[in-house]
């Protein structure tokens, strides 16, 4: 009988990548800049991570299967702690946002920029073997990318302005 | 992928998947938005309480039922019992999470 989340069929670089990773970006995370709240950057883990879960669940499905996370099709442990990997990328996002104030029409060149950096980031991680692709290359991933970016900052305004407005009542 | 272990089997049929992942993604968050929501607004005595939460396990064994009704999935060496202890251990720690996360807004200033 299987578990709820399987061990890893061989402990090698994939899982020390994500160890590793999971360390350093959540590192960041505690050197931050104090104008980000804690509870918006709570919320942006939980979204990106929420957002990557779906994504996965519809193109990593049987029927589909376009690529494996981890050392096999199944949903692994640190198939899961892959998960947290998100959430510290969505923070940086936003925080270099807010620290150049960008807007306008910089808005369209920033999310590109990101998500040319999130496909270098991604092929990294297939070098690495957290991903496996079967049928799917790193190019698909850049509209991807460019969606759930343009989805995770108009979720950050939305936060923003709700804050704001809670403050004031 | 989506079912790792072997007590649920789900269907292998495109519809299948699409719905079980519209319960999973859809109908239980809002499910347990629902009952937080409510949970706040009751005013009263513990029965108020009781009666809520009951109609949120309900709600819960319903969307299981199609599910399992429509064949989405089957079940082996399952029973609802088991469910049950899954989705108040969910509820538990999704209201404790929930509270630390409205201490955190008071703190921040955000929460009157």
């Amino acid at each position: 009988m299987s578990t709820l989340l399987p061990l890893p069929v061989v402990f090698d670089k994939n899982e020390w990548f994500v160890i590793i990773m999971v360390i350093i970006s959540y590192s960041i995370l505690f050197f931050r800049s104090k104008f980000i709240p804690w509870s918006i950057i709570i919320l942006l883990i939980l979204f990106s991570a929420a957002i990557a879960r779906m994504a996965d669940q519809i193109l990593a499905k049987p029927m589909i299967d376009y690529y494996d996370i981890m050392d096999s099709d199944k949903y692994e442990l640190f198939g899961f702690f892959t998960y947290f990997l998100y959430g510290p990328i969505a923070y940086l996002f936003v925080f270099f946002y807010e620290k150049f104030n960008i807007q306008g029409l910089s808005i369209l060149f920033y999310i590109v920029g990101w998500s040319l950096i999130s496909v270098i980031f991604e092929w990294i991680t297939v070098w690495f073997g957290v991903f496996t692709f079967k049928e799917w290359i790193p190019l698909y991933s850049f509209p991807v990318y460019l969606f759930v970016q343009s989805l995770t900052l108009l979720f950050y305004l939305f936060l923003k302005r709700h804050k704001a407005v809670a403050k004031v009542k | 992928m989506i079912v790792n272990v072997e007590h649920w089997q789900l269907c292998e049929k495109a519809i299948c998947i699409i719905t079980y992942l519209i319960n999973g993604n859809i109908y239980v968050p809002f499910a347990f938005l629902w009952l937080i929501d409510r949970w706040y607004g009751v005013k009263g005595n513990f029965m108020n309480y009781l009666f809520l939460f009951l109609c949120f396990i309900s709600l819960l064994f319903l969307g299981e039922y199609v599910l399992f009704r429509f064949e989405v999935f089957k079940t082996n060496d399952w029973n609802s019992w088991m469910s049950a202890l899954v989705w108040l251990f969910l509820a538990g720690f999704i209201f404790i999470a929930q509270k630390l996360f409205r201490r955190l807004l008071k703190k921040e200033g955000g929460v009157p």
